[in-house]
């Protein structure tokens, strides 16, 4: 083995042994965080529980009886809303509607507008 | 001796197995999933094996173009499983609410008649293959959209993922 060689050999060896010792200070505080993504931290929100006034497709309203279709129409078309009480100013509701949407109030949830969501916002074409 | 007669056995033994083995096999409707809700006060009503047969014929004749399986082609969102059927306004799950229905259809909500949009007996004229259905035949059928559940599960209303 020439004297070359086995230098050469050092220095791999040297670089091999900073690569895992920055590997094993680097590494570990970057997997320390939990990764979530923007929708997952939305479902997280009263989006993921309630119906959104200001998020949730038509198609989610049908969870409830009474609000699918006429209702969810109204309601997504006269988003945004500020908080779930303002449901009822929606114009021209007959005395009917106002009752069923006074009976669901506690089913309603307001959250930020989520642009992300895009058409997902009117139908997220999931059918069965 | 042996070798001659193992061939007329076997056939004899497969041909009284036939015999035996069809009728058992044979799906029949028992009482139980024959009966049904017949109004929201909790009564029901147990269908004939006739009654139910005609109601799959004429469900199958009358609403299967849209209503196949269960589903609604036009709008995939509301079905005719009991889910949906339940959630609807009014609750459309028992005999007499269906057969209203196939009288006077109703939006979802209920908030509107939809007579023009949906067969019925109210509009024959426009639903002409409406006409010939009976007091008993809209019974028949209610019946049968709610015995399917119970035999196909989530096959009825599922969607197509569970054909």
């Amino acid at each position: 083995m020439s004297k070359m060689q086995s230098w050469w050999r050092w220095i791999s060896l040297g670089c091999c042994l900073l690569v895992g010792i920055l590997g094993f200070w680097g590494g570990p505080p970057a997997l320390a965080a939990e990764p979530i993504n923007k929708m997952d931290a939305k479902l997280a929100s009263p989006f993921g529980q309630k119906l959104d006034l200001n998020n949730t497709n038509v198609n989610g309203f049908s969870r409830y009886p009474g609000l699918y279709p006429t209702l969810a129409r109204l309601i997504v078309a006269n988003a945004p809303y500020g908080k779930v009480e303002d449901v009822l100013a929606i114009p021209n509701l007959t005395e009917r509607q106002k009752e069923v949407l006074k009976a669901n109030l506690d089913n309603f949830a307001v959250t930020e507008p989520e642009v992300m969501l895009g058409w997902d916002r009117i139908n997220n074409g999931i059918y069965r | 001796m042996i070798g001659k007669l193992i061939g007329p056995v076997l056939c004899l033994g497969i041909w009284l197995w036939t015999l035996l083995a069809t009728p058992a096999q044979a799906i029949t409707l028992d009482d139980a999933t024959r009966t049904v809700a017949l109004n929201d006060q909790g009564e029901t009503v147990t269908l004939t094996l006739r009654e139910a047969e005609r109601g799959k014929q004429l469900f199958n004749a009358k609403c299967g173009t849209c209503h196949v399986g269960g589903i609604t082609k036009t709008n995939p969102v509301v079905g005719l499983d009991p889910e949906s059927l339940a959630l609807a306004t009014p609750p459309r799950n028992t005999v007499e609410a269906l057969v209203d229905y196939m009288k006077n259809p109703t939006t979802y909500d209920g908030l509107q008649e939809i007579a023009e949009l949906h067969p019925s007996l109210a509009r024959t004229d426009i639903y002409p293959k409406m006409r010939d259905l009976t007091e008993d035949d809209l019974y028949a059928i209610a019946g049968h959209i709610l015995i399917q559940p119970k035999i196909r599960g989530i096959q009825w209303g599922g969607g197509k993922i569970y054909y």
